[in-house]
């Protein structure tokens, strides 16, 4: 046994090894795309990687060929290994940030200021667009034939408009409106619209030209951007309303980054497209066209102070309408964000560094006293219907007739549970929505349309059937390799997993430990398998940073703590006589769970294990969300951009992937019990 | 080795269920190499008896001490520090084997090493040679080498139970404890156990104290026959000396149906 163990671990060091190998001569080969070649600064003394972030507000398939050759310049002229990550959430990358594993990101202001704020960032360069500009607008498109011709009239509030807004964290998205159309008239746009969906620009854009939503946020940016890559898109949008300018985008490196590394940052940023020969010029123009990147200009922090004031203005604002506020704390918060106003404009740049304070807590004010009472009343009526309930189900479960009698305590048990079944379904009944299902049948047209957009546009012509087939091949060969990823990180994640579940599925098993043991134990898996892999993937990014392995450990701690619960409950439940058979043999507590009781749970821990890795593929394609790769990435990205045929082949993928795993799995189980 | 002492010594023992007493105040010596039967009808407290002797059960604290071979299992409801060297030598019979059913027979046999090997040979299951062959001999023994390989599970329920005593075998145990053994079996089967059983006693001169529902069986094969009703012993000598009165009085008058197990 030990000699099989060493031979697998021999060979997974060798694994390991030359997966590594593989990485490290992976990079080199994009290098000598970019044609620039001007290594003026002298070679650093060690060749390190800097770890860069890019927050992905396009598709990443996009993404990440637009970026190659601008990363392997930076690489070439920095003498650094540039290894870019791509988030399409801005959490992960400001968590990645604030423990180091991203180095120098390319923020939006607005999650700039989180960066700068919470993730130890300092704003250093700023983007200019191709054609010099050094800021852009906000706007808010509809399409083109829209009756709505300006902001005041969607801001007739009549919950007829269906509203597209930018990511929270998003400047020109979320902030910019908020702060000039919402906040200053005391709108919530959740109570004012019919309904307010988050996507990020391109998802708007194509969602205001399809007439899938009435409006939408976007910027000039990206309007122009869009005239470029997508005239037919751009042709059937029109802009209603143009915000004040907004500065570009901030590149924000770590605070704490070596001089070193900083100067070769700076030298890169600076002097890229504007030294060396006319050729190395142009060159590097059109690696940064396609970024609709101009040249870069020297920053610092007080970049950001615009957003800052912004940001004091949206908190004012809500203050002044806030309904849940008592007078006098609406007056100190007013003051005090007028303060704080005061001093940004009198250019105190150091409250970029403070917590947003009092801005941002206002939201979360004790409930107002009425609806305390109104849930005394609601609990009041439940606990009257209870009763009712309980005495009707007694009543109901009285013997008549021949027949045993039921001992009285056993019927009231029953009836308690049965009871409380009821009760709880009926609690629930309104919050969950459940009033409303009588929509599912009205409106089964409309989710058949809105399935139809995941078929051919047209099924009955072969033209449009062909270009069907070609963009699910399209996506196919992009959802493929990506869900190998997916799949990957679900076997180590549960490999992990199943590996910490043993110790702790028997500690926590009632007949093997005892219970001062046994009671802590499963506390502790009850805080691992409640709290969702997102969160804990949140955490492992500060370790290790975004990308899978953060996803395998997110997995691995949620999983130990669903298979410790499955596993100890197997382990309760087996035949206590091989057990006492072992014991009585003289051998050790230890022995008896190796031979007697292991033996026994093998085969359902088995089961339970690839069970869970089947649901583990699945989970693995949320974690892409935050940057933890694998197929939810561009599952995610499609589903934003509207993109439903892309979306389809995705989804295909994923749906072909579950099930082969299902299968397999199914045999294996077979043969293993 | 004590030959002196005695291969079970229990003094007033005591062992309650809840209001019911397993074991009321019962003092019982059996010598080496004897083979006893233990008698009576269910609830007696025979199977409490043997289960308290290899301290699988923890007795009543103000019971008296069990031992074996001469060394203390458990007093006053506390079970003694060596109790595993102690039960190594000792080696129980389950009515329902026990055996570990996912395990082969091989295997099952040779856990009965696991008291005298080191901790960590027992746990990765290096078993050394010795043991192999000593399990290989205690299976050919029991006559059941040829299924070695198979899970125990597969096995039949007589089968089963001589695997068990092989177990017993690799532990080198002196005396046997085995509790209603052939109750699960069918009546070849049980008849082949209880030669076995006698084989061993007279041959290797292994004490066997066996608990039994069936008198015919306990008159056939011991020498001697303790016989208990509502945990105390109300007999204890040859088991021919079991008179029809006697057995009327242990087992009340349906006394016919523990003597052949209900089938005349």
């Amino acid at each position: 046994m030990i000699r099989l163990m060493s031979q697998i671990f021999l060979r997974l060091a060798l694994l390991v090894s030359l997966a590594g190998l593989a990485a490290c001569s992976g990079p080199a080969d994009t290098s000598g795309d970019t044609g620039a070649s001007p290594t003026v600064l002298t070679e650093p003394v060690e060749r390190r990687t800097l770890n860069f972030g890019i927050i992905a507000t396009e598709s990443s398939s996009n993404l990440e060929s637009n970026w190659r050759p601008f990363i392997a310049a930076m690489s070439e002229w920095t003498g650094y290994d540039i290894q870019p990550f791509y988030a399409s959430d801005y959490a992960g990358m400001i968590q990645a940030m604030r423990y180091g594993s991203i180095q120098v990101a390319w923020f939006s202001n607005f999650s700039g200021l989180q960066a700068v704020r919470l993730g130890g960032g300092q704003v250093f360069a700023k983007a200019t667009y191709p054609d010099g500009s050094e800021g852009y607008n906000s706007v808010l498109i509809v399409p083109v034939d829209s009756p709505i011709q300006s902001v005041e009239d969607i801001l007739t509030c009549d919950g007829s408009i269906d509203f597209g807004m930018g990511d929270p964290n998003s400047t020109s998205g979320y902030l910019v409106p908020s702060a000039f159309i919402f906040a200053p008239r005391g709108i919530d746009p959740s109570e004012c619209f019919n309904s307010v969906r988050n996507a990020n620009h391109e998802a708007n854009a194509v969602a205001v030209a399809n007439g899938l939503i009435d409006v939408g946020t976007n910027n000039t940016t990206n309007m122009t951007l869009l005239q470029r890559t997508r005239p037919d898109i751009a042709a059937r949008i029109r802009v209603i309303w143009t915000s004040p300018p907004i500065q570009t985008d901030p590149i924000i490196w770590r605070t704490d980054l070596d001089e070193e590394a900083k100067q070769r940052l700076q030298y890169f940023f600076m002097n890229y497209g504007r030294m060396g020969t006319p050729e190395e010029i142009a060159a590097a123009r059109e690696v940064l066209d396609p970024l609709y990147f101009g040249l870069f200009l020297p920053s610092s922090n007080a970049h950001l102070d615009p957003i800052v004031q912004l940001e004091i203005v949206r908190d004012l604002t809500e203050a002044r309408n806030d309904p849940d506020l008592s007078e006098a704390e609406r007056e100190t918060r007013v003051a005090a964000l007028r303060e704080r106003l005061a001093e940004v404009e009198a250019g105190n740049t150091g409250l970029i560094s403070q917590a947003s304070a009092v801005g941002d807590v206002q939201t979360d004010g004790p409930a107002p006293a009425e609806v305390s009472s109104i849930n005394w009343l609601a609990s009041g009526a439940m606990l009257g219907l209870a009763l009712v309930l309980l005495t009707l189900l007694l009543w109901a479960s009285a013997p008549r007739g021949p027949g045993p009698r039921v001992p009285l305590f056993e019927r009231v048990a029953n009836a308690v549970i049965a009871a409380g079944v009821i009760i709880i379904l009926v609690w629930s009944f309104d919050s969950a929505d459940m009033d409303r299902s009588y929509l599912l049948v009205e409106n089964a047209g409309d989710m058949g349309e809105f399935i139809a957009g995941f078929f051919p546009d047209d099924i009955s012509s072969a033209a449009s059937r062909t270009e069907y087939g070609q963009n699910l091949m399209h996506g196919f060969s992009e959802a493929v390799p990506q869900m190998i990823v997916t799949v990957q990180i679900a076997i180590w994640g549960t490999f992990i997993a199943v590996f910490s579940a043993i110790p702790f599925g028997l500690l926590s098993a009632r007949n093997v430990a005892p219970n001062w043991v046994v009671q802590p134990v499963r506390r502790l898996m009850d805080v691992f398998r409640s709290i969702n892999e997102l969160i804990i993937a949140l955490v492992f990014i500060a370790a290790v940073g975004l990308g899978p392995l953060a996803g395998v450990m997110a997995l691995a701690v949620h999983t130990t703590g669903v298979l410790a619960k499955l596993f100890s409950e197997a382990v309760e439940a087996i035949d206590n006589g091989p057990v006492e058979g072992v014991r009585a043999t003289g051998a050790m507590p230890l022995h008896e769970v190796i031979w007697a009781v292991i033996p026994q749970v093998a085969p359902l821990w088995t089961s339970f294990g690839l069970y869970r890795f089947e649901s583990n593929a699945r989970s693995a394609t949320v974690l892409g969300l935050i940057g933890a790769g694998g197929i939810g990435q561009i599952l995610f990205e499609a589903v934003r951009a509207f993109d439903y045929q892309r979306t389809a082949a995705i989804v295909i993928v994923i749906v072909v992937a579950v099930s082969a795993i299902d299968l397999l799995s199914q045999l294996l189980r077979k043969r293993l019990v | 080795m004590t030959d002196a002492a005695a291969a079970l010594k229990a003094e007033n023992v005591r062992m309650t269920f809840g209001e019911t007493k397993a074991l009321d105040n019962v003092s019982l010596t059996i010598e080496p190499g004897e083979m006893v039967a233990l008698i009576g009808p269910s609830g007696s407290g025979k199977s409490t008896l043997l289960r308290v002797g290899a301290a699988l059960q923890v007795a009543d604290t103000d019971s008296g001490p069990v031992s074996v071979l001469g060394k203390v299992m458990q007093s006053k409801g506390k079970i003694s520090s060596g109790v595993r060297a102690n039960r190594a030598r000792l080696g129980f019979i389950f009515q329902q084997f026990n055996l570990v059913g996912r395990l082969t027979l091989f295997a099952n046999v040779m856990l009965g090493a696991l008291g005298r090997l080191p901790a960590w040979r027992g746990a990765l299951g290096l078993f050394p040679t010795s043991v192999k062959q000593s399990a290989m001999d205690a299976l050919e023994r029991v006559g059941i080498a040829e299924f070695a390989g198979r899970r125990a599970s597969n096995l039949s329920g007589g089968q089963q139970q001589r695997g068990a005593i092989a177990r017993s075998l690799v532990q080198g145990a002196k005396v046997l404890f085995a509790d209603e053994p052939i109750a699960s079996l069918d009546p070849v089967s049980a008849r082949k156990v209880m030669e076995l059983l006698r084989e061993l006693n007279q041959t290797d001169d292994l004490t066997v104290v066996v608990t039994l529902h069936q008198v015919d069986y306990a008159q056939k094969f011991c020498d001697r026959t303790v016989a208990l009703n509502k945990g105390r012993i109300v007999y204890d000598g040859p088991s021919d000396g079991l008179s029809r009165e006697k057995l009327v009085e242990i087992y009340g008058p349906e006394f016919e149906t523990a003597f052949h197990g209900g089938e005349s």
